[in-house]
């Protein structure tokens, strides 16, 4: 899977470079947060700006992370737009994560 | 007398990797036909089919033999049949996925299930959803209204 990643104090943010999240990279996806997560991160923003598609497999494998996360971190997605954001809403996980425009707008916000 | 465009019809192979190439190609017909919101809706419906068919077909002993998907105007809609050798849903589950809320457990994120949500994702992107037996073959038929 390919993506980058920068840490803003506190705050881990993961860019995704696949414009593509569905079943075949999925399981990448989950190992992914899973594994940042397992490493203490609790203060996750996942930029999704370049995906153009997402299915119900990596929508899954977010909501691994965000159950793996548990009530004291966060999982924030940012740049989720057009099919990303409609089947965040379809699906109503829009009322479970926090949603942000951008990565910029995530930092601004989650760093205080 | 408008002229029909002719329809699209692509076989794939019981490989996740194969499903994005041929949403990809659905995609960018419907998308000539009924628009980008539309042709988003017709993708997303067509590969959670796809990739239930490929994950199912594998659960039931056949991981060899392609699936075929066919696209074809009809009226004022366009249909998109998911061709299979095996059930590309089970019947009881699509009934089920219809009457699914999608609201239901929201308040408790650790209770959220991580998998099960494709049935209903193309129950609610598509107008019209059914399954059918046609010559030995499994039919998931789904239609998008063309709208105005």
């Amino acid at each position: 899977m390919q993506f980058s990643e920068k840490s803003e104090g506190s705050l881990l943010l993961l860019e995704i470079g696949e414009t593509r999240l569905e079943a075949s990279n999925a399981p990448e996806l989950r190992e992914l947060l899973i594994g940042r997560i397992e490493t203490g991160r609790d203060q996750i923003i996942l930029d999704l700006q370049h995906v153009t598609f997402m299915d119900s497999s990596a929508l899954g494998a977010l909501i691994g992370g965000i159950k793996k996360m548990g009530p004291l971190g966060t999982l924030a997605l940012a740049g989720a737009t057009g099919p990303v954001l409609q089947l965040l809403k379809l699906t109503r996980m829009d009322k479970v994560f926090a949603l942000y425009p951008s990565a910029t707008a995530a930092l601004t916000e989650m760093g205080g | 007398m408008a002229e029909t465009s002719p329809g699209l019809s692509r076989t794939v192979e019981r490989d996740l990797k194969a499903v994005a190439p041929v949403a990809l190609a659905v995609h960018a017909y419907a998308e000539k036909i009924m628009g980008a919101d539309c042709a988003a809706a017709v993708e997303l419906a067509l590969v959670e089919a796809l990739t239930n068919a490929i994950k199912h077909g594998s659960i039931n002993g056949r991981e060899t033999g392609q699936i075929t998907v066919t696209v074809q105007p009809k009226d004022d809609a366009l249909v998109i049949e998911v061709i299979d050798t095996v059930p590309v849903v089970p019947e009881g589950l699509l009934d089920k996925a219809g009457a699914q809320r999608p609201d239901a457990g929201l308040d408790d994120v650790m209770s959220l299930a991580e998998s099960g949500r494709g049935l209903s994702i193309i129950v609610l992107s598509m107008d019209e959803v059914s399954l059918r037996t046609a010559n030995d073959r499994y039919v998931l038929s789904m239609v998008k209204y063309i709208s105005d």
